[in-house]
């Protein structure tokens, strides 16, 4: 409990003894991860999504190949022949490169068209490169909208849709600076990571320095993060042969390593203001090692109800909170205090420590009514927030996207009335659900019956209608863009809508089997399943943290304080993505588990170092100045580098990592506010109902 | 005078409208079949695919001989299908002698392949050939495609065999 003291002495005469064994043997451990654990690292969640998706699993269980779609559009100034030429070779060339598998553009459409006259005639199919410019500008604009999703109305703007098995790289194009790829997957850039790295070390050196005013504390904090991540990985990797990572992930370890080391080490730092190497080294571990054990249970219990999710993704996320908390436990109790031992502090006092005084005095009077009205609005909005996520409300989930394209595959035993009949359906059923926004639906369908409205043998669509369509479709070989001996394709192109509602819909789309195979919609579809999980299982830790720490100070008002610390980072950064019409994503809750990661920390140290004073009879100004000097400045300290981090994180080319960084420095900025500006005012709320004195006695 | 006008007029337009009716009247397919079938003994046959087509076509039309440049020079269309051609001419074109001497080489097939690819000219070394056989077999290919209402080249038919 946070009223006893842990003894000490022996166990750090025993470091000290060891000291240099410890650190060899930390040395070692590294050096055996260097050069054994290599993992795959990604920085495009796609894999992780898909590994556990059902839509991926019944696609793959048909044999279906699954691709990427992507878009390059390329503006021009003025479209004549000579510009045509130059796209239609863009288009050859990129035909040409490497993974890709086809490229839809303008210039790979055909129109059906009967040609010659009453006695001397057949089915006939044009390409549109073959015309001339003014002649297809002619035609395109007597059908104006049909052709939007492929060039705009002003003839400036041409996109060109890539299907390909992997990443294209379009900078051997060599286009000039009048185009905009939209990238399916991305590759690591290594250079670019190192950088943000090396930018966050001089950053973490030049902070510590102006806090600490020396260098040992920032290479004590490179060393302790660096072992966990390691550590906290290759174990991951050991215990669950799986050996890809995200880029991302290193972060979640990063923060969670940070945050404890700062609790060890400023206390190291400031005992030395009184007592010699060895008792600062004591009063670092006797005062850290019991809620420093706490938070690590609190994170293992609170987020291992995550681990019995069945998503890969989440599971691995949860494990890398889980095991950088106990990880980084050890390495604090270990390889710090050994490594520390070697060092002395000259100037041990801390230069703002001063604000803990203004912090405490001014909290002291807090507003009873603000207070109680704050807590009543973060409860009914997270009351607002579960219902929005367990309707699975479109808003929550939308996903915007502007000429985007949707590829299914539909299966048939044969191709016969019926099924084209279906198809027809399908697109009918589609068009009339979301009207405009859908531009083209390109079907088996749609085809038969343009070469059958042409074909004038045939009136009405009958079955030899349909075998004479058929017939023409291998003629011209258009066959292989809508069919193959496994199904019919679809392609779905948009315009202006969300995305994550049109997935939906077809996932639950009876008359027709429908299997996505181009892996942007798979990834929506698997993104949104896992997203409500997530949310639900948050939510879930949320409860469960609440009811430990309550556990851990034997206190139903602490299981409270524990829940709603938490969650009102979480709540009030949800309105803002909410209001903003941000749709919730796997960046935003990994930036949300941060947020708990470190807010149930703070929470554990503040309360015990507040409960503690209390305890041994200090005031509660007093109690709340010790809390703030002790807890209050490392987690000032750990949320503002982090956050500084995670904001450089946003100026990142990759998405993935631009959207952690931002929505992570946010929620550790918010984290921040609540641990100091409202859990301290909660705590001395809750302060009337202890009676410590008594309980010391 | 302008009675009988109007009543020429009347009788032409209903003439085409007949004439029109007959073109698109559809016999029901598996007549189409049985009809196309009665004459397989007068076809030309390329490809050997397991889905019948049968062709009308023109020798000296040029969609039909798009129709066979398309067909022949496609190894998938030549394994996946079966052509039955028959030669029909169309009235305009004249092509009446030209398909009586297709049919009266010995390899009908090649000379065809001759004329309608290659523009190759078919001499009929002797002004006095009699071209009975030929005519019977084009009388009957005649009937048989007044009979479906074959009104342009290629006029094609597609049976899928049953499996």
């Amino acid at each position: 409990m946070y009223y006893q003291t842990p003894k000490m002495d022996s166990y750090v005469t025993f470091i000290l003894k060891n000291r240099l064994a410890i650190l060899v043997l930390f040395i070692f451990t590294s050096l055996a991860i260097l050069m054994m654990y290599q993992p795959r690292v990604h920085s495009s969640d796609a894999m992780f999504w898909l590994k556990d998706s059902k839509e991926f699993k019944k696609t793959t269980s048909l044999n279906y190949d699954t691709f990427y779609l992507s878009k390059l559009s390329i503006k021009i100034d003025n479209f004549d022949d000579k510009e045509q030429e130059k796209l239609q070779e863009i288009q050859a060339k990129l035909q040409k490169l490497d993974n890709v598998r086809g490229v839809t553009s303008l210039f790979s459409h055909n129109f059906v068209k009967q040609e010659g006259s009453q006695d001397s005639s057949m089915v006939g199919v044009v390409n549109f490169g073959s015309m001339p410019s003014y002649k297809l500008k002619e035609y395109i604009d007597k059908l104006s909208n049909q052709y939007t999703n492929f060039v705009d109305d002003d003839f400036h703007t041409f996109n060109f849709y890539i299907t390909s098995s992997a990443n294209v790289d379009v900078k051997g194009l060599n286009l000039k600076n009048n185009y905009t790829y939209v990238e399916v997957d991305y590759y690591v850039d290594w250079r670019e990571y190192i950088i943000y790295i090396l930018i966050s070390i001089i950053l973490l050196i030049v902070i510590f320095k102006a806090v600490f005013l020396n260098y040992i504390s920032s290479i004590s904090a490179i060393l302790v993060v660096s072992l966990t991540t390691m550590i906290t990985f290759s174990f991951i990797s050991f215990i669950t042969s799986q050996n890809d990572i995200h880029i991302v992930m290193p972060f979640i370890t990063v923060s969670i390593a940070m945050v404890d080391y700062l609790y060890f080490y400023y206390r190291w730092h400031v005992s030395q203001f009184k007592t010699d190497k060895k008792n600062a080294l004591i009063k670092m571990l006797n005062r850290n090692i019991t809620p420093a054990l706490w938070t690590s249970i609190l994170t293992a219990i609170g987020l291992g109800s995550l681990l019995l999710v069945n998503s890969e993704i989440i599971r691995f996320l949860s494990l890398s909170l889980i095991v950088s908390s106990i990880v980084g436990y050890i390495v604090n109790l270990t390889f710090l205090p050994a490594f520390l031992s070697f060092f002395h502090i000259k100037h041990a006092h801390v230069n703002f420590a001063k604000l803990c005084y203004t912090f405490a005095s001014n909290e002291l009077h807090y507003s009873k009514k603000l207070l109680l009205l704050l807590l009543s609005l973060t409860f009914v909005l997270l009351m607002f927030g579960a219902y929005k996520v367990y309707s699975k409300s479109d808003h929550l989930f939308k996903l915007q996207v502007d000429n985007d394209q949707v590829m299914i595959m539909v299966p048939y035993d044969q191709i016969d009335l019926n099924y084209i009949h279906r198809l027809e359906k399908f697109s009918d059923d589609i068009t009339k659900e979301f009207s405009e926004s859908i531009d083209e639906v390109k079907s088996l369908a749609s085809i038969v019956n343009e070469l059958n409205s042409v074909n004038t043998q045939t009136d009405k669509l009958d079955s030899q209608a349909l075998e004479q369509a058929l017939f023409y479709l291998d003629l011209y070989s258009l066959d292989k863009e809508y069919y193959d001996k496994n199904g019919a394709k679809i392609t779905i192109t948009t315009f202006d809508i969300d995305k994550n509602k049109l997935i939906h819909w077809l996932k639950d789309y009876k008359d027709i089997d429908i299997y996505f195979v181009d892996k942007g919609s798979l990834l929506s579809s698997a993104m949104y399943e896992k997203t409500i999980l997530l949310s639900a299982s948050l939510f879930t830790a949320l409860i469960i943290i609440g009811i430990i720490i309550g556990l851990i100070f034997r206190s139903y008002s602490m299981a409270f304080v524990g829940f709603i610390v938490n969650a009102i980072p979480i709540v009030w950064f949800g309105l803002i993505v909410y209001l903003l019409n941000i749709p919730l994503s796997l960046e935003i809750l990994i930036a949300m588990s941060i947020s708990v990661g470190l807010a149930s920390d703070a929470t554990i140290h503040f309360a015990f170092k507040f409960f503690r004073s209390r305890h041994f009879g200090r005031s509660p100004k007093h109690a709340l100045e010790k809390m703030f000097f002790y807890a209050g400045i490392p987690v000032i300290v750990g949320s503002l580098i982090l956050a500084m981090i995670f904001t450089l994180l946003g100026f990142s080319d990759i998405a993935s990592l631009q959207q952690v960084g931002f929505y992570g420095s946010m929620l550790i900025l918010m984290s921040l506010f609540t641990d100091l500006f409202i859990l301290p005012v909660i705590l001395l709320y809750l302060d009337k109902y202890h009676n410590f004195i008594k309980n010391s006695s | 005078m302008l009675i009988m006008k109007r009543y020429i007029f009347i009788l032409i337009v209903l003439f085409n409208l007949l004439q029109a009716s007959s073109v698109n009247q559809k016999l029901p397919y598996n007549t189409l079949i049985s009809l196309v079938k009665s004459i397989d003994n007068q076809v030309i046959t390329i490809g050997n695919g397991d889905v019948d087509v049968y062709a009308f076509i023109d020798p000296l039309c040029k969609y039909s001989r798009k129709f066979l440049k398309t067909v022949t020079s496609n190894e998938m269309m030549l394994k996946k299908y079966k052509y039955h051609l028959f030669m029909y001419e169309i009235p305009r074109l004249n092509s009446q002698n030209i398909i009586y001497s297709i049919y009266a080489q010995k390899d009908k097939k090649t000379s065809l392949l001759d004329v309608m690819l290659h523009g190759k000219k078919l001499d009929i070394q002797d002004k006095d050939f009699d071209f009975k056989k030929q005519k019977d077999i084009v009388d009957k290919i005649s009937k048989v495609a007044k009979q479906i209402g074959v009104f342009k080249r290629p006029y094609i038919i597609i049976s899928k065999k049953k499996k």
